[in-house]
């Protein structure tokens, strides 16, 4: 599936979405029953029994188990990223499709499905991607419990993609902060009646990109992106005001998809992690874990200055960029013509000018504008 | 993962007359190496009366990573009988890189143990030894670009020498204290934190030279 792949090789940067709505625009048919109350302040012993935290009871009674604040959002897309870097098996694990086809071959040379290329997950709550054609888009069934189903999605096994994988990590972190019952009356319910009232439109997907899925209007820019998007230098200063858990992306060298036309490395969806004991500031995508800034655009170094695989020569055909007689249509493709460089270094990635190609402007390096993270204060007003 | 791979190179630490230095393309020393396939890890016996070093690479699995790279988790010993110290320098990426270097991250094991993660694309992983030392790390990430979806890893590349010059600078004076490990110790790199970084002049690379060692291509097997 070509068309698939393309996709999956050039991961795209989403667009900032506008500053969101004081409230979700789009509100479910049926009002979510507000009846699970506010998380308890004081945890009372249970008579003869052992004490339950505060999240604890939550999560019983599928009310909020933490905080809509930024702090506490955020801290719940760390703790996701970090387990799902933590790896995985057959069954468990977010997996990109080349690592889980490698364990299904170390299990024997059937399991693995090509059509998993395109996205897939073990939980049966959903429609999975290769089932209706949809690169790295799952559909929740009628029926069941949108709650239920992200756990599940998140637990694995699953094949997937960095952009996708951070937007089912946001979901979840809205889920946690709103609570089980809420989010189900939303986005999907394993009980019929309440299903009944989950608006097609509002029944959940995990996708590569925000919007259409359940945080699609609870997504707002950070700080320093309305920053950079007004024009302004990014400081040093405003960097100390990155929130872990904060979503951002990083770049290639400009001009990675001349030289990669089928490469998964023209940047990367990373998530701020907090500073390490250097007082470095760290990120993390899936499967790049606690990387520094130089870290991270040394390995794009590594990517770039690789030679160009069977893959890129397909794509370039595939896109017309390449004759089959080996001819350049898009003289910018062929590496005589001096439009790229063959080989480059991080100060190359980082200080080589924009460069526009089909209708994308690229500059290497930290991409500020992109800065994302889930609305505390829309968040907060959806709680029950 | 199952899949062992056990090297050990035998590497002259000390010898007058391979003292010149070493670039950092990979160089057939076939004739200085002695694979022992021996999971005791045993040091080979190499030219008589030459002080050894001796370096045994063990894979310890692999963590995800962003398709065609591979992290793959390597246990490394390294041993430094000699009278002299020695650097030993790691590859960490596969294949490796023969360019030079643009910044240092000095990551710090407890116990004290420096471990140089030098970026750039000849990047590399550095360790000093001082006489007698012998020194385990554990679970040292090695970046492998597997585009050709191969089965196995290619050779790691591992550099030996009493002197290591970046830039024209002694090595040592980019770490913070002096990063020579004494007597025998065992860390784990999972556990080691990135302390202290030291970039390159206005963060172009430079380029690396060893003297006094050779360089070993270690066949993964």
């Amino acid at each position: 599936m070509p068309q698939q792949e393309a996709h999956d090789r050039q991961q795209q940067p989403q667009p900032v979405p506008p500053a969101p709505a004081p409230a979700p625009v789009e509100t479910p048919a049926h009002a979510p029953i507000h009846g699970a109350g506010p998380v308890p302040g004081v945890v009372t012993p249970a008579a003869g029994g052992t004490e339950r935290s505060a999240s604890e009871q939550a999560y019983a009674s599928g009310g909020p188990e933490i905080d809509a604040t930024d702090q506490a959002l955020g801290q719940h897309m760390v703790d996701a990223m970090n387990k799902a870097n933590g790896g995985g098996t057959k069954d468990s694990g977010i997996h990109y499709w080349y690592n889980y086809k490698r364990i299904c071959d170390r299990e024997g040379p059937d399991v693995w499905q090509d059509k998993w290329r395109a996205g897939h997950t073990q939980a049966d709550a959903f429609v999975n991607p290769h089932e209706k054609n949809r690169w790295m888009d799952w559909e929740l069934k009628k029926g069941h419990s949108a709650s239920k189903a992200i756990k599940a999605w998140l637990a694995g096994a699953t094949v997937a993609e960095c952009l996708s994988s951070v937007v089912a990590m946001e979901i979840d972190s809205l889920r946690a902060a709103i609570g089980d019952k809420t989010f189900d009356e939303m986005f999907g319910s394993d009980d019929p009646a309440v299903d009944a009232n989950v608006a097609d439109h509002m029944r959940m997907h995990v996708k590569a990109g925000i919007s259409g899925t359940p945080v699609g209007n609870y997504i707002k820019p950070t700080d320093i992106a309305r920053k950079a998007q007004r024009g302004e230098a990014i400081t040093a200063k405003d960097m100390d005001t990155l929130v872990p858990g904060q979503w951002y992306y990083f770049y290639n060298h400009p001009k990675y998809l001349l030289k990669h036309p089928g490469g998964a490395w023209q940047g990367e969806n990373a998530l701020y992690m907090g500073k390490n004991g250097a007082g470095e500031r760290l990120w993390a995508g899936l499967g790049a874990d606690g990387k520094t800034e130089d870290t991270m655009v040394d390995e794009m170094v590594m990517a770039y200055n690789n030679p160009r695989t069977d893959y890129d020569t397909r794509m370039m055909k595939e896109g017309g960029q390449l004759g089959e007689d080996g001819t350049y249509h898009d003289r910018r493709y062929d590496p005589a013509s001096g439009e790229f460089p063959d080989q480059v270094t991080k100060k190359d990635i980082l200080e080589a000018p924009e460069y526009e190609l089909n209708g994308r402007v690229r500059k290497g390096g930290f991409k500020a504008d992109a800065g994302k993270g889930l609305d505390a204060a829309a968040v907060k007003r959806t709680r029950p | 993962m199952s899949r062992l791979f056990v090297a050990t190179i035998v590497a002259l630490a000390a010898c007058a007359d391979r003292g010149g230095p070493t670039t950092t393309k990979p160089v057939d020393h076939a004739t200085d190496v002695k694979d022992v396939k021996d999971a005791t890890g045993a040091t080979g016996q190499g030219t008589e009366g030459t002080a050894m070093a001796s370096v045994t690479i063990t894979s310890a699995g692999e963590r995800p990573g962003r398709p065609p790279l591979i992290r793959l988790l390597v246990n490394v010993t390294a041993s430094n009988p000699g009278s002299d110290q020695s650097w030993v320098l790691i590859s960490s990426k596969l294949p490796g890189g023969s360019g030079g270097v643009d910044k240092l991250e000095q990551l710090s094991a407890p116990g004290g143990v420096a471990i140089g993660r030098f970026l750039g694309t000849g990047g590399f992983y550095a360790v000093a030894l001082a006489p007698g030392a012998k020194l385990t790390i554990k679970n040292l990430e090695i970046g492998w670009w597997n585009d050709g979806d191969a089965q196995t890893p290619p050779p790691i590349e591992v550099r030996t020498g009493t002197g290591v010059s970046l830039g024209g600078a002694d090595i040592a004076t980019w770490f913070d204290g002096n990063p020579a490990v004494k007597g025998t110790v065992e860390v784990d790199a999972d556990k080691a934190e990135h302390t202290r970084s030291k970039r390159a002049d206005g963060d172009r690379e430079v380029p690396v030279q060893v003297s006094g060692g050779q360089t070993t291509q270690i066949t993964v097997q």
